[in-house]
Parts: C-alpha cells; sequence; structure tokens
C-alpha cells in the first residue's frame, strides 16, 4: 500500500486532488445531515417565539385601542341623556354606530347603578338587568366570563365630575380574536384557557401540559410554542403549532438532494483527479519512455521534443543539452576505441610474424648460446606485447559495448576447479603454498559467462601468485544472500593505501622494488573490472598495507530465480 | 301702519304660545335673572345647591323663544360668549334632544332645570317661571 503512494507521483496527485476535491464537500455533507437540523428546529422555535410575540402584541394592542375607547364614549356629554332613561335613544345610536364600526362580534351598553341597562348598541338588551355588576371595582377594568372579555368604564355627568351615572361596558366575544390566529397552512394558532378548559381557535386535537409561562415543546409530529398573555387575558396562553413534516419539508428535502448528489460528486472528482494525475504526469511519462529508448537504443543523437514551457519542459530541454555533449564525446570515445582497436589489429600482424619467426629461430640448431638468449628475449618481448594488445583489444571492445555474453548455468565449483588446477604449476614453480577452501557457500549453480568469469578468475589469481615471492596463496567461494564471493588472498608484498585508487586505472601499476622485476601490462586489473561490471559483478582490493598481503575479492550478483 | 302692527301684534298674542321654566319640587320660584344667570352658568349654585341647567337643542322653537324672551340674547351673541366661557372652562349647559327628555332629565336629577311647553307639564314638576312667545307675565 504504501508503495502504491512512494513509487507513483500521479498517485500521490490523485490522493491530494480527491482529499482537497471531496473532503470540504465531505464536512458540509455530514453537517447538513447531522448537525444542521437541530439548528433549524432552533431558528424555527425562535421564529414561532417571534410569531407568538407578535401575535400576543397585535391583540394586547387591539384590546387597548377598544378600552380607550369605552372610557373615550363613557366621557362623553351626551351620556347624560342616561339620565333621562336615553328616551331620545342619542346615547344607543351612538353605540350601535360605533358597534357598526368595528364589524366584529361585541356589544356596547350602559349600565346603571341598579344594573339596568339603559342604553345598547343591541336592542335585545335593553331594560335587562346586567349580571356582572359587582364585577365593577374600579374606573375601569375588565373581567373575562367563559369566552367573552367585558370592558367598562365609569360614567359621571358632564355637569358633575362627582355624579357617577354608571358604567359604560364594551361585552366583547373572543372568538374575534381567531383573525390574528392566521391559519397557514402548516401552522396553527389557539388560545387556550387552563382555568376554564376554553378553546379559542382549533387545537388540532393536540393537548399540552403548560409548565411555565413560555415555552417551546418538540413533540413527535409537531413544533409548539406557547405563551402566557397579559393585561386582560392574564389567564390564557397563546399557542403556535407547526407541522414538522411541512416546516422542515425543505430541509428534508435538501437533504435528500445532498445525499442523492454525494455518488455524482465523488464520481466527478475521481474522474476529474484521474483526469488531471495523469495530464500532468504525462510528460514526465513521456520523457521516461524516450529516455529510456535512448538508453536503450544508444542513440544518443535523438532529441526531445517537448511542447510544455514548464518545469517538464525546462526538464526536457536541459536533458537535450545533456544529449547533446554526451552524443559529443560518446563520439569521441567511439573514435578512440575504434582507432585503438584498428591500430591494434594492424600491429598484431606484423608481431605474429616477429613472434613465428623468433620461435622458428629458437629451433634452428646452429644457434650460439648468446644469440639464443637474444632471440628468446625477442620472443619474449613480442609475446608481452602480443598480451598488451589483447588486452587493449578487450578493453576498447568493452568500451564499445561489442563483448558477446553467453549467461548460462556453470557449477560454480567446477569452474574455480578449472581456473585452480590452471595455476597450480605457477604457483609450484615459485614453491608456494596454494590452497582451494570453499567455506560457507550453499550453492552450486549460478547464472554467469562461463569465459568471462574464467578470465577474471585467472587474473587474480595470476596476480596473487604473481606478488608473491614466498608464502601462500588461497582461492576462497563464499556466499551471502544476494551474492558469491570469491576471495583470492595472499601473503604477498601488498598494496599501499595512497596507491589503492590507482589501481583500476589502465596502465598504472604500483612502482616498488618487486613490480619492477614482474612484467605485466597493467592492464590486468583495470580489464577485469570492466569485465566483471559487464556480467554485473565487481571487484574490490583489500590490503593492511605494503607487505601485509592483498586480499581480491570478485563479488558476483546473484540473479533471482 | 302703526296700526297694522298693533293688530297683528294682538292676533299673534292671542294664539301665544306659553312655556314653562321648571325644575323638581326642590327649587323654589325664580326670577328671569336668577333663570337668566343660571342658564348662562352665572349662576351654579342656589342654597349650596347644584343647579344643572338642561337646554333644548339649538333647533328647537322652544329654545328659541327661551333665549328671546329670557336671556335677551342673540345666537350671534350667544356663541361669541359661550366660546368666551370655553376658555375659562365654563361648558354650555347639558343638552337634550326632546322636552320628554328634559323633562325625564329633571325629574331625575336634582338641581336640574329646563324649560317645556306649558301643555307638557304635569304635577310632579315644578313651574319656576312662565312666559310666551309674545310678551311674558309674571
Amino acid at each position: 500500500m504504501f508503495n502504491f503512494f512512494k513509487k507513483s507521483l500521479a498517485n500521490r496527485l490523485l490522493i491530494s486532488f480527491l482529499t482537497i476535491g471531496f473532503l470540504p464537500f465531505l464536512i458540509f455533507l455530514v453537517y447538513t445531515l447531522v448537525l444542521s437540523e437541530t439548528q433549524i428546529v432552533k431558528k424555527l422555535i425562535s421564529d414561532q417565539h417571534h410569531e407568538v410575540e407578535v401575535m400576543s402584541k397585535l391583540i394586547d394592542t387591539h384590546l387597548n385601542s377598544l378600552s380607550k375607547e369605552v372610557s373615550f364614549l363613557a366621557r362623553l356629554e351626551v351620556m347624560d341623556d342616561v339620565l333621562a332613561q336615553d328616551l331620545d335613544k342619542r346615547v344607543s345610536r351612538l353605540l350601535k354606530q360605533k358597534k357598526d364600526d368595528y364589524e366584529l362580534d361585541l356589544d356596547f351598553f350602559f349600565v346603571d347603578k341598579d344594573a339596568n341597562i339603559l342604553a345598547s348598541s343591541n336592542i335585545e338588551l335593553l331594560e335587562k338587568k346586567f349580571f356582572g355588576a359587582n364585577s365593577f371595582k374600579f374606573q375601569k377594568g375588565s373581567f373575562i366570563e367563559a369566552d367573552e372579555l367585558f370592558m367598562y368604564a365609569k360614567v359621571y355627568a358632564s355637569f358633575d365630575s362627582k355624579k357617577s351615572l354608571g358604567y359604560l361596558i364594551l361585552k366583547y366575544s373572543l372568538e374575534n380574536l381567531k383573525v390574528y390566529f392566521e391559519h397557514k397552512k402548516d401552522a396553527n394558532a389557539y388560545m387556550y384557557n387552563p382555568k376554564s378548559s376554553l378553546y379559542i381557535g382549533s387545537n388540532n386535537g393536540l393537548s399540552i401540559v403548560i409548565k411555565s409561562t413560555k415555552d417551546s415543546i418538540n413533540i413527535e409530529k409537531d413544533l409548539v410554542v406557547y405563551k402566557k398573555m397579559n393585561n386582560m387575558l392574564k389567564d390564557w396562553y397563546i399557542f403556535y403549532a407547526v407541522e414538522k413534516h411541512t416546516a422542515l419539508a425543505f430541509f428534508y428535502n435538501f437533504n435528500l438532494f445532498m445525499l442523492y448528489l454525494s455518488p455524482f460528486i465523488l464520481l466527478l472528482v475521481i474522474f476529474i483527479s484521474l483526469k488531471f494525475s495523469r495530464y500532468i504526469v504525462k510528460p514526465i511519462k513521456d520523457l521516461t519512455l524516450i529516455t529510456d529508448e535512448i538508453v536503450h537504443s544508444k542513440d544518443y543523437s535523438r532529441y526531445l521534443d517537448m511542447a510544455s514551457e514548464d518545469e517538464v519542459g525546462k526538464l526536457a530541454e536541459s536533458f537535450n543539452t545533456l544529449l547533446n555533449t554526451t552524443d559529443k564525446s560518446i563520439d569521441a570515445s567511439e573514435a578512440k576505441s575504434s582507432f585503438i582497436s584498428n591500430m591494434s589489429h594492424e600491429l598484431k600482424t606484423p608481431l605474429n610474424a616477429i613472434i613465428g619467426f623468433s620461435q622458428y629461430l629458437i629451433t634452428y640448431e646452429k644457434l650460439s648460446d648468446e644469440q639464443l638468449d637474444i632471440v628468446s628475449n625477442i620472443e619474449n618481448s613480442s609475446q608481452y606485447l602480443l598480451e598488451m594488445i589483447h588486452g587493449i583489444l578487450d578493453i576498447a571492445k568493452i568500451e564499445a559495448g561489442k563483448v558477446d555474453i553467453n549467461i548460462q548455468k556453470q557449477n560454480i565449483l567446477e569452474l574455480c576447479q578449472e581456473c585452480f588446477s590452471m595455476l597450480e604449476p605457477l604457483a609450484d614453480d615459485k614453491g608456494l603454498g596454494f590452497e582451494f577452501m570453499v567455506k560457507d557457500c550453499s550453492l552450486e549453480l549460478i547464472d554467469t559467462d562461463e569465459k568471462i568469469f574464467k578470465q577474471i578468475l585467472i587474473n587474480l589469481l595470476s596476480n596473487a601468485i604473481k606478488y608473491t615471492q614466498n608464502g601462500e596463496v588461497k582461492l576462497m567461494l563464499s556466499n551471502t544472500r544476494n551474492e558469491l564471493l570469491v576471495k583470492v588472498i595472499d601473503n604477498g608484498i601488498g598494496i599501499p593505501k595512497d596507491e589503492m585508487p590507482k589501481l583500476f586505472k589502465e596502465f598504472s601499476r604500483i612502482d616498488n622494488k618487486l613490480s619492477s622485476k614482474q612484467k605485466g601490462t597493467g592492464l590486468g586489473l583495470s580489464l577485469s573490472k570492466k569485465l566483471a561490471n559487464v556480467i554485473e559483478a565487481d571487484i574490490s582490493l583489500e590490503s593492511d598495507g605494503l607487505s601485509y598481503g592483498t586480499t581480491a575479492i570478485f563479488s558476483l550478483k546473484l540473479r533471482g530465480e | 301702519m302703526k296700526l297694522i302692527g298693533l293688530f297683528l301684534a294682538f292676533v299673534l298674542s292671542s294664539f301665544a304660545q306659553e312655556y314653562a321654566v321648571v325644575s323638581n319640587s326642590l327649587l323654589d320660584k325664580l326670577s328671569p335673572l336668577q333663570i337668566k344667570a343660571i342658564f348662562l352658568k352665572k349662576l351654579t349654585h342656589i342654597n349650596s345647591k347644584h343647579i344643572v341647567p338642561v337646554n333644548l337643542p339649538s333647533s328647537s322653537n322652544i329654545r328659541d323663544n327661551f333665549e328671546k324672551e329670557l336671556l335677551h340674547m342673540s345666537k350671534k351673541r350667544l356663541k361669541s360668549y359661550w366660546i368666551k366661557k370655553h376658555y375659562l372652562g365654563v361648558r354650555p349647559p347639558v343638552t337634550m334632544k326632546s322636552q320628554k327628555s328634559a323633562l325625564a332629565f329633571v325629574k331625575n336629577v336634582q338641581g336640574a332645570i329646563t324649560y317645556v311647553k306649558i301643555e307638557n307639564i304635569d304635577e310632579s314638576i315644578k313651574v319656576l317661571y312662565k312666559f310666551s312667545d309674545g310678551k311674558s307675565e309674571k
């Protein structure tokens, strides 16, 4: 899983885009689904409280204005007519006119001290007794009997402010207040008096237990808000009920919409992310593809054509510069290699002739000892030269990449044994101990090129023998999980630390007493290392310093099964 | 010309309508000056009793005659009088629409005083002063 991100820029981009694109939406979705309902209900309740407040204020204002009207009428001079039993019906007419102005279910009437109704807006009430006369306690006031509100004001004679004539009364049916309970489609308002269990307006079957003067209740289907009324309607409560499924319909629909929308958004985000991550990575992929092709075909003269002007375009540009330079240096190097190989080839022909003729002379019987020495020298030097030319040719071949590799399963023990046997006579000649040890080697077969392997190992062994005067040379075989290690250990002259880096350079040899006696082209190690690289192996040298011996380590990478 | 005027005056007086200033029984006889003072609200109490003058509507003939015979003031003068009084906080007398209700008022209210046609009076009412549209008499 981790590699999935680690190895692909496109995947990382994809994940980033997905996160950036979908996470905010997801958070929003969770918010709307989980949190916002309580918020909306809260808001709804506060709106309802406001609505109730407004209704209650409207009702208050309405009743107050009626109460003022009663007081106003009570102060009119015409009220003096009641002293003449309103014989001219002036008071009654006035009250009737007022009643008609209001267009409500109400009645004005005048009651004298003996509770007789002397004047009224309703003729039927005339000359009757008013039942509620003992409720008059103040100059003005109100009281409620069942669903009727009575407002009264004391009437005084206009000519004598101390002379009380009776009371002017407004009988007001509370049903009139229904006009304030606006019956919306999804809301229902009504009034309720818990003392008399009377309702004004319909409660739609709701029964609410009143707990305080102002509260909100969230029942199964409804949101109900109530408030105690004040002043004249002090025992009454005003209720405002809203059906949830209609009030929250918009919210529920929105939630549903969001839910249906989310898969599409997710798909869209995925689609865009995929498209964009690929779009961004595409030039890089193209670049990789082209460079891969170049590496495989070794055609460094190619040119990357990137139309973009962004960072990738700049990368391609500098890559082109690099290619250009590489192409030139490779051209130079190729020229050098071909020169060397041609020249070496040309040299080999005359050299072979020299060797052939000097060998012929050596077998010629009439040569004196001195002459034989000279001819042997010629032959030796020529052999040395030929060897050097072979080395040079090999290096040139490697550099030109023209080495034929033939990788096959090889028995590692047999291979090493062959090389060991081949060099045993040389060691015997010098009287050196020569040993072949196998230690911790669980391998039998390896994939490698037989010829190259042998060439390297022989070179290492002969080097060890060459630079060891007396003592011993050991060939040791071991392996780790990934590598096969072939160690050639001698206790010869060793290598000074500061000379170590020079060892693998062509034509370089360490100057010392012993080496000057030895013939050597200085190509051996360098060639071995290059060959080793060809078969995915490496050669390293370890030495504790001059005269402490040397260990050459030939490590061969094991090919996975 | 003078003769015709006298004749007319005689004819009219022979058909003269008689009126009475009345009150409930608690009040005594009053002089025209007292009546004038009461109806102009210059006199409000008699024997520490509150007096309530009751007018008939301004469209009434009876009121016209009453104002002419007893107040001796034209409509115009009365109007300006009450405007002045208004600013002093004195309101004109209570007005009843009909003689009937004026009488009912007088019967019900102590110290109430009004004027009606003489034929409308009954025993429960006390006549304080009589006058006719011709000339007033004692």
